[in-house]
């Protein structure tokens, strides 16, 4: 236990750093999906024919175990950041365009009907009612998918991407109990401390 | 690694074919089990959870744990249980029990209140409300979560091959370590096939048990 704490005291810039890095891989990739996903969502909720094909091909890549895609990306991409960001965006896809489409087609119908009635365009509708009020879930949807690329992330560690895991499989290999605690506990608390951050945030945003 | 074509791919399959298939079986034996276990467990203690107003405690602790990274679970299970197929399993059980846990409370909480008061009425005992009337009306819920707790126990596992247990996942690592493009193509592939079809597999079974919601 004491040799634990001593461990982080001793390396901890080095921690500090392997925990930028992860959030950075989490963040950056889930930035990316927010930017594809949410017009995806907005597309599969206007254009109902499209909803299968999209929330298909988003479901698959979502089920597809971590490891594998990595594996399947190695031999295109190389090894390092790369893959795992591009692993990473592809997870947080689903949980986005899921979010953004359940959001959207959740707006009281009569609340449209109304905005119509004043004479609001598709667009106008889109962006000054149908967001506002899909925000809540919008915003769940990227809290989801930022609590899930952090533990991604550190498997990413595995080829060659930085972060957190890097100190678990350390440890794992080196067979030291105080590296791989170093490595996981970190992970868990960001994990739930973002999780807990953004639930806040997502109340503030559905009142 | 890039000297990769449908022919190598198909070499190599051919070549290891009883090889491949032993560590699908291996996978799809460790994955049943401790989702047998997780199922197993995670509705008794979730009907448990309902029905004795103390233990929702559980199940909001259990949520909360849901969001624990895979590879953070079968890290921490090391230090108390060493490398090796017990630590993956009880890592597989722990991971897959919440789910279950918590969709066999949430799917027998709501349920309406009248429904359970009329079967009452109609005379039946605590027991046979369990089975008959809030089982079935929750099993859509608990099927998924068992779902969910599958496709994370196909993945988990995947991981633990990199601390010695028998799976897809050694085709994975193997692939890397050797640097070979059409080992590790066939593992991640085979891998994905396998979490894949498990999630619609489990997913047909949950649209043939709500046949008679429609």
């Amino acid at each position: 236990m004491v040799e634990f704490f001593k461990y982080l005291l001793e390396n901890r810039g080095f921690l500090l750093g392997l925990t930028l890095q992860h959030l950075s891989l989490s963040v950056f990739s889930v930035l990316a999906a927010t930017a594809v996903g949410v017009p995806a969502g907005v597309l599969v909720a206007r254009f109902k024919k499209l909803a299968p094909i999209i929330l298909n091909f988003v479901s698959i890549t979502y089920t597809i175990p971590s490891l594998a895609m990595f594996g399947l990306l190695l031999p295109i991409v190389g090894t390092g950041n790369i893959p795992a960001l591009i692993a990473l965006f592809l997870y947080s896809l689903l949980t986005i365009v899921r979010n953004t489409h359940a959001g959207i087609t959740n707006v009281d119908p009569a609340i449209i009907e109304a905005a119509k009635g004043m004479g609001m365009t598709s667009r106008q509708i889109l962006f000054k009612i149908e967001f506002p009020l899909a925000l809540a879930v919008i915003f769940a949807g990227i809290r989801t998918a930022i609590v899930i690329n952090i533990g991604i992330t550190t498997i990413a560690a595995f080829i060659g991407a930085g972060g957190l895991g890097r100190l678990v499989f350390r440890g794992i290999y080196t067979v030291e109990t105080k590296v791989i605690l170093a490595g996981s506990l970190p992970v868990f608390f960001l994990a739930t401390v973002l999780d807990y951050i953004g639930r806040k945030i997502e109340q503030r945003f559905s009142r | 690694m890039f000297e990769i074509t449908i022919g190598s791919l198909l070499d190599f399959i051919v070549n290891n074919s009883t090889f491949i298939l032993c560590m699908i079986g291996y996978h799809i034996f460790y994955s049943v089990i401790a989702i047998l276990a997780a199922t197993v467990i995670g509705i008794g203690f979730g009907v448990l959870a309902v029905k004795v107003r103390k233990l929702s405690f559980i199940i909001y602790i259990a949520d909360l744990m849901q969001s624990a990274p895979d590879i953070v679970v079968l890290a921490l299970m090391i230090p108390i249980l060493g490398i090796g197929a017990i630590c993956a399993l009880s890592a597989l059980f722990i991971k897959g029990i919440l789910p279950i846990l918590v969709n066999t409370f949430v799917g027998i909480k709501i349920i309406n209140k009248d429904v359970i008061d009329s079967a009452r009425g109609m005379g039946m005992g605590k027991l046979q409300i369990l089975f008959k009337v809030e089982f079935p009306l929750a099993l859509p819920i608990i099927l998924a979560g068992l779902r969910t707790a599958s496709v994370i126990a196909v993945s988990t596992l995947t991981l633990a091959s990199y601390i010695g247990v028998d799976g897809l996942g050694v085709l994975i690592l193997r692939g890397i370590a050797m640097y070979e493009g059409n080992i590790l193509i066939v593992g991640s592939f085979l891998t994905a096939l396998l979490a894949v079809c498990t999630n619609y597999s489990i997913g047909y079974l949950e649209k043939t048990a709500t046949k008679w919601k429609r």
